[in-house]
């Protein structure tokens, strides 16, 4: 229609010539200060348009002595120019960005685009921009801090349930998958997101309450995420525009968690080796390794070293701290690469867009990184007078990610973590020799009767090791649509998804886990003749996965205005998607990867172990598994918008979902869903009258959305096992799920309200949401007296609700020549379980240390409980609680006597109030923004010693060093006294009791971005049109928190992330 | 017109989709699962060698035939090792007890089985198949009761019983169905009319040792009848099993020095075993500080070839080790096997004052176990004296047996003062003390099964 229009203009141009006076003139962005390519310049007067080209000017003719002119393009706010002769010869024209303006805004719902004003439900769009705004591989990371309501579960800690990465204002579900569904463009996209550029991607769309996210029905329960990816324009001249960052991130800090200094450990170890506790190690015929203190302590006491020999290589080891060796050779500063490039155009009747990215990651992990290539191509024709529209689109993505580095956690001696004063190299950086499987002096004498070298080197098993993950993955779009009439249009989209993921990790002969294996089960005649049933030369594990996705769309679109009052958006269709995940995964012996040969293995046999005759012998591990997964959805939806006067909006939508739920009667296996929804623009109404805040919405939902958990079944469902592993190599079955005949789908109901509001000239602008949420039948495990055959349960257990607000705040503080924005973004979100049908008295000591798992009525869902907490006993350092009021320290009747109601609930596991703050400062072409994110109300379970029989050498816990010595202790400490004998129910006490549970409540300063632009009208040497260089930094510090240790409360295990610092540019041709 | 055209179109397609919709729904989400319903289902959920082929051994440390050091003690991975050995009070500390939570798993899969049985039809295609696998669940299930009877009750009392509790017996796959713990005649009420029946379907021999057989139920029959202390249908289970089967390993013909001196029971190897099982994992097996009590190790006679192939010689702490029993590799034997048979049989004769024929039996299976060249026959002048020799002999043969034999015996012989025996033990300077009859000799239920469904706990 536009290019007709054009035409048009063209041709009535191109005759009146003669009498015209020309009118020049270049739009330039206000802030940017780049010129603006499409702006609509018109002379309403005349019913003259036209567009800027490429460096911002247009040309216009008119026989008019004075005029306005009028310019207009998305996302900016409408200009006027009034002018007259004589005219200027250039006119400079600028334009203002709106920000955030949220009455312009389409959002996407995967299934149709619509417009925000016109929308009910509850959206969140995050524009390029903000995307841009930071740096990161994976594209949903850019999403932190710029949705309210949503929130990263960074705390990873047992008490915070399923580990789901996002939640969208709040856990939906107990058991079920707790992902939001993310879609790309127009199909759900089920496999890692990391397999997406973020360079490809235009914007992405949160869709939060019923009427936005019932759309997708019973996937929709935990919010849905649609990324919408960059397509080319009709009418657009060939743009490319390039980019590449690099980004630099510190080392970890391998003194982030409190360890046992080396001095304490070894004292420790004294004491148990004077008690005899390492007899049994030492003795057993099993070659237990010991560390090298008590070895050095068994040659003093055999003799074999003199007293002062001995204690001056074990004072010499109380030195060392293995931690330091780890941060020279384990660790490094990650270097994080992201190249991409991309072009894009049309023509009247096609448009394009093709893009390459390639990423390079060195992890901070030595040996660890990670390679990926991304190509995506789409390619749009019309046809019939634009009446058929074809599109095809490739995406592929190939990478390939080497995890070489062992990870620290398990580098130590077979049955207990690594001794605090390891040493993993010599002066020389030369690998060092610790003990493993077996003691030193047994690794001797088996190399003495020929056996491979036994010995481990964690160091260099880091060289060694040659582990390859590879994934490649590809989507194959195609979509016809057909324009009946300017209002109704038919589609049918079809996608193809591929994607198979490689796991390949050769263990060389050089590798301790092959040398061990085949020594393991090597065996000598006495004449120095070796049988070895796992043969020399490598062991090669591979797995592999492929899931093939279909996708089949057919869809009616009503789109109609009639009367000046009156409009209508509607539609329908159906869905058919099937994904097929199959994978096998495989062992190779002998395997000599020069030639690419193995050699064949006695999986049958028993063979007895090298290392001692009376050990019981094995069978050659078999390593072969195979899975086949299926998952079919039909799906039938619809939803209609009607607005009246643009005042007044109803909406409703209807989903039924079909599923092949696995065991249940084909009428159970669907769900309908559905939402209404209505909204009312008080801004258009003719009685308001309001300078200072000219827009004003109120909108309402009311809806459904559902989720599924489809390992569950009404009958008891068994697994199938091939049984390689079984001494009768018989297959067998295992029960995978009592019969439940009563299971449902999970349903959410939302109550949504929402106002958006902008003052004048968008100075502040926002929006507030409050939601009510009730979850039904939720989906949760619960334990069951093992009388019953199974300890736990999983059906629909639970009803919760939950209420929360968000709100979103923008504004132009100072607007001038420096400006400074803010944007504030605030979510509460609480919610309770309301229902608990569990037909078992849940135990107190359950609540509390059942990993969040046992709801309780009248709590939130994901809670921390702890036994009450009644000091340390002055006199020896014992954790007291209580029994029935009573302080005691009778443990076992402390967990006995604990239910719902004696026991201490702390608080929330998650956050219930979070948000971010963003600043952005700009002076002409710089531009300085930072983002302070806060997480508040919530809670966490803070780690401390475990004695266990060995006075905490296995737990290595540096509060170890607070424990109370002597009375008088427990007024500064309360990490109880280390006994003689283990007590478990002591221990167990401590660790799960109140004085161990901290606020959570943190904010940081999360990034930091700092940006000049360079144009060609500034700088016409330049090649580009513009160009952008940046510096941004993340993971900037904390900037407050409620506790005073080190630890980053949303990081209690292992380490916090490293600090970044990203280097790059852009440029637009 | 064109709108016509279109919702013909879009008709079609709902049609097509809905026409399909069926098969489409009905697809399998996953290959590798079922809906246990067929006969071979139910035999490969039996074949499930972790669930159904264990037992309780936790005993072991309590029943005094191990000693360990201090630290060896301390060194004992779980609350349960530690306490069992000194009988304290709160066994578990709070920990979960496979001992209890093991066997009614079998009840569970037992009971998913027997279920599931009613809705085939017995046919005379099937039947052979369809009786074996319903004597094999059922055969579990009395299994699995006999020991929790054997742990978490009080010891079997004909006059008493009836007032005692037992052990909750669920009857019904339903996991929701909380059947209390009744009282101990009812739960033995179930073992024998379970055994029972099972005896009358089983085959009288299985491919698999890990697959119950006729055997094999009627000498679980005569264990319980022994435990129950009903010396004529214990001997009549036991004379019933002996003659299906009755062949023994020759001891003489084993090599001794070998660590795994016997064939290993799976699957089909060793003759003497009718039923493979294995003791639940324990951390004191593979202790290098602990070994058997050096009184009942020096009660072995030097032409006793028990003493070679049951145990190694000591190790650097001078502790006795035990060599690898029937079950191999696979781990401890706590299965059924004919050694315990015929020493059933051969007590009940003597209880029955047939003492000849209980010497003949106890000869039969000793010339097994002594050196052919020095060995002669036990003679014994009153039935009395059989009884004692044959309890003798029993409480060495046991060793083939890591489960709970030996606890049960103490349990039940304790009741007879003749041979009522008081354990002690010696820790750090500590004595403990387990009496006879003492209320330890019934293990406390886990806390989690009393806060769960309510039962009453054993008194300690």
């Amino acid at each position: 229609m536009k290019i007709f229009l054009f035409l048009v203009v063209g041709i009535f141009c191109s005759y009146s010539l003669a009498a015209q006076s020309v009118i020049i003139g270049r739009v330039t962005d206000d802030n940017l200060q780049i010129p603006l390519q499409g702006v609509t310049v018109s002379i309403p007067a005349e019913k003259l348009v036209t567009q800027t080209d490429a460096s911002g000017r247009f040309t216009l003719k008119t026989k008019l002595d004075s005029c306005t002119l009028v310019f207009s393009t998305v996302g900016y706010q409408q200009g006027r120019l009034k002018i007259s002769k004589p005219f200027d010869a250039v006119y400079e024209i600028t334009m203002r960005q709106k920000i955030a303006a949220l009455q312009e805004v389409v959002v996407s719902t995967g299934y149709q685009e619509l417009p925000r004003e016109r929308s009910t439900g509850s959206f969140s769009q995050v524009s390029n921009f903000q995307l841009n705004r930071k740096v990161s591989t994976n594209v949903l990371s850019r999403l932190q801090d710029q949705v309210p309501g949503l929130v990263f579960n960074k705390v990873n800690n047992n008490d915070a349930g399923p580990n789901s990465s996002i939640s969208i204002r709040g856990m939906s579900t107990i058991n079920a998958n707790p992902e939001p569904l993310i879609i790309l463009d127009n199909f759900p996209y089920d496999q890692s997101i990391a397999n997406i550029n973020p360079n490809d991607v235009e914007s992405i769309t949160v869709l939060k309450d019923a009427a936005a996210a019932s759309i997708w029905g019973a996937r929709a329960g935990n919010g849905v995420i649609v990324i919408t990816t960059k397509k080319g324009k009709y009418n657009n001249t060939t743009k490319f525009n390039l980019s590449s960052n690099v980004t630099i991130g510190a080392r970890p800090d391998a003194f982030y968690q409190p360890q046992m200094s080396a001095a304490d450990y070894i004292d420790i170890e004294k004491r148990l080796f004077e008690s005899g506790y390492f007899t049994e190690a030492e003795t057993s015929s099993f070659r237990t390794p010991l560390t090298p203190v008590v070895e050095s302590l068994i040659a003093r006491r055999d003799g074999l070293l003199s007293e002062a020999t001995a204690d001056s290589k074990i004072n010499a080891l109380k030195n060392e701290d293995v931690r330091r060796d780890l941060d020279r050779y384990f660790f490094q500063k990650s270097v994080n690469q992201q190249h991409a490039l991309n072009i894009s155009g049309g023509g009247t009747g096609q448009k394009y867009f093709v893009s390459a990215g390639y990423d390079r990651n060195l992890d901070n992990l030595v040996g660890n990184k990670y390679d990926r290539a991304t190509f995506n191509a789409s390619n749009t024709y019309a046809f019939l007078k634009n009446k058929l529209e074809f599109s095809t689109s490739i995406f592929f993505t190939s990478s390939n990610q080497q995890n070489n580095n062992p990870g620290i956690a398990n580098l130590g001696l077979s049955y207990t973590n690594l001794y605090p004063y390891a040493q993993l190299a010599d002066a020389a950086g030369k690998p060092l020799t610790i003990a493993r499987d077996y003691r030193l002096s047994f690794i001797d004498e088996a190399r003495k009767q020929g056996l491979l070298d036994w010995s481990y080197q964690p160091l260099g098993e880091r060289s060694a090791a040659n582990n390859h993950t590879m994934v490649n993955d590809y989507r194959l779009n195609t979509s016809l649509k057909y324009q009946f009439t300017p209002g109704l249009s038919a589609q049918l989209l079809y996608q193809y998804g591929r994607t198979r993921n490689e796991v390949r990790n050769l263990y060389g002969q050089q590798t301790y886990y092959t040398r061990d294996q085949i020594n393991n089960l090597t065996a000598t005649d006495g004449s120095g003749q070796l049988t070895r049933p796992i043969p020399l030369g490598g062991i090669l594990d591979m797995a592999q996965g492929n899931v093939i996705t279909n996708n089949v769309r057919a869809q009616i679109n009503y789109n109609n205005s009639w009367g000046s009052k009156h409009s209508l958006t509607a539609i329908g269709g159906s869905e058919i998607s099937t994904l097929h995940n199959y994978s096998d995964r495989s062992r190779l012996y002998g395997y000599d990867d020069d030639h690419a040969t193995s050699q064949l293995v006695d999986y049958v046999s028993v063979f007895p172990r090298f290392v001692t005759s009376d050990a019981s012998g094995i069978q050659i591990p078999a390593n072969n598994n195979q899975s086949d997964l299926t998952d079919y959805f039909l799906s039938y939806y619809g939803n209609a918008a009607y607005t009246y006067d643009s005042r007044y909006t109803l909406s409703a939508s209807a989903r039924f979902d079909q599923s092949n739920l696995f065991g249940v009667k084909t009428n159970q296996k669907g769900v309908p869903l559905y939402s209404f929804g209505a909204a009312w623009n008080i801004g258009q109404e003719a009685f308001y009258k309001s300078d200072w805040l000219p827009f004003l919405k109120v909108r309402a939902t009311y809806g459904y959305n559902g989720n599924i958990d489809k390992h569950l079944s009404a009958y008891t469902t068994a697994a199938y096992n091939s049984g390689s592993s079984s001494f009768t190599r018989q297959p067998f079955a295992t029960v995978e799920n009592p019969p439940n005949p009563q299971l449902r789908w999970e349903r959410d109901r939302i109550i949504n309200f929402g106002l958006d509001f902008s003052s004048k000239s968008s100075t502040v602008s926002g929006s507030f949401e409050y939601y009510d949420k009730k979850g039904f039948d939720l989906i949760g495990l619960t334990a069951y007296p093992p009388s019953s055959g199974i300890s736990s349960f999983n059906g629909n257990f639970a009803n919760t609700s939950g209420h929360g607000l968000e709100a979103t705040i923008n504004s132009r503080n100072i607007d001038s020549d420096f400006k400074w924005l803010t944007t504030i973004l605030f979510s509460v979100s609480k919610d309770k379980v309301t229902k608990y049908n569990s037909s078992t008295v849940t135990a107190g000591s359950a609540i509390i240390d059942n990993g969040g798992y046992t709801p309780v009525v009248g709590q939130p869902l994901y809670s921390i409980y702890s036994y009450k907490w009644a000091g340390l006993d002055a006199q020896n350092g014992d954790p007291q609680g209580y029994v029935n009021g009573q302080v005691s320290k009778h443990y076992a009747a402390i967990k006995a006597a604990a239910n719902k109601d004696n026991i201490v609930y702390n608080g929330s596991a998650r956050p219930t109030i979070f948000g971010a703050l963003t600043n952005t400062f700009q002076f002409g072409d710089l531009s300085l923004s930072a983002i302070i994110s806060y997480r508040l109300g919530y809670y966490y379970r803070a780690h401390s010693i475990n004695y266990g029989s060995d006075k905490g050498l296995t737990s290595q816990h540096g509060d170890y060093g607070l424990r109370w010595q002597k009375p008088g202790d427990e007024a500064t400490t309360s990490v109880p006294s280390v006994l003689e004998t283990a007590d478990d129910g002591r221990d167990y006490f401590y660790n799960w009791s109140s004085v161990l549970v901290r606020k959570a409540d943190n904010i940081r300063l999360q990034d930091i971005n700092l940006n000049y632009t360079f144009t060609k009208l500034k700088f016409p040497w330049l090649p580009f049109q513009r160009a952008q260089l940046y510096v941004y930094a993340d993971n900037v510090c904390i900037l407050w928190k409620a506790t005073k240790n080190s630890i980053d409360p949303d990081n209690i295990n292992g380490f916090p992330p490293t600090r970044t610092v990203a280097f790059g540019f852009k440029a637009g041709f | 017109m064109k709108k016509i055209i279109l919702s013909q179109i879009i008709l079609l397609a709902v049609i097509t989709l809905g026409s399909c919709t069926k098969d489409f729904l009905e697809k399998k989400p996953d290959k590798a699962l079922l809906v246990p319903t067929t006969l071979t289902d139910f035999q490969s959920l039996m074949d499930n060698l972790t669930v159904m082929n264990t037992a309780p051994g936790i005993t072991a440390l309590a029943d005094g035939s191990f000693y360990t050091s201090t630290t060896g003690l301390a060194a004992y991975r779980t609350a349960s090792e530690r306490n069992s050995y000194t009988w304290s009070n709160d066994i578990y500390e709070g920990n979960i007890a496979p001992e209890w939570s093991a066997p009614y798993q079998q009840v569970f899969y037992a009971n998913i089985i027997l279920d599931g049985l009613i809705k085939i039809t017995r046919n005379d295609e099937n039947k052979d198949e369809y009786d074996r696998i319903r004597g094999s669940a059922l055969f579990f299930r009395a299994m699995a009761l006999h020991y929790l009877a054997g742990l978490f009750c009080q010891p079997y009392t004909a006059g008493t019983a009836s007032q005692m509790l037992g052990v909750p017996v669920p009857l019904t796959s339903d996991v929701n169905i909380r059947p209390g713990r009744g009282t101990l005649v009812t739960t033995y009420n179930q073992i024998l009319a379970d055994l029972k029946t099972a005896t009358t379907l089983l085959p009288f021999a299985t491919t698999l040792k890990s697959r119950p057989s006729r055997p094999a139920a009627l000498a679980l029959l005569s264990r319980v009848y022994l435990t129950m202390n009903d010396y004529d249908n214990a001997l009549i289970s036991a004379e019933s099993c002996l003659t299906l089967k009755n062949s023994l390993l020759n001891y003489n013909e084993l090599n001794q020095t070998t660590a795994s001196p016997f064939p290993s029971s799976l699957p089909n190897g060793n003759d003497e075993v009718l039923f493979h099982a294995v003791a639940l994992g324990y951390s004191y097996v593979r202790s290098a500080l602990t070994g058997v009590d050096s009184n009942i190790f020096r009660s072995f006679a030097a032409n006793d070839i028990r003493r070679a192939v049951f145990f190694n010689p000591p190790n650097v702490n001078k502790m006795i080790r035990q060599k690898n029993s029937y079950a191999g590799s696979s781990g401890s034997f706590a299965g059924l096997a004919l050694d315990e048979v015929y020493f059933n049989k051969a007590e009940c004769l003597a209880r029955k004052n047939e003492a000849a024929n209980a010497m003949i039996t106890l000869n039969t299976i000793s010339a097994n176990r002594y050196q052919k060249a020095t060995f002669t026959n036990f003679t014994a002048a009153t039935s009395a004296d059989a009884l004692r020799l044959i309890l003798q002999e029993r409480g060495k043969e046991i060793f083939t047996n890591a489960g709970m034999l030996r606890w049960m015996d103490l349990r039940r012989l304790n009741q007879d003062s003749r041979f009522a025996f008081t354990l002690k033990r010696n820790v750090n300077g500590q004595v403990f003390v387990l009496s006879p009859n003492d209320p330890r000799y019934t293990y406390p239920i886990p806390d989690n099964e009393i806060s769960g469904s309510g039962i009453p706990q054993n008194p300690r």
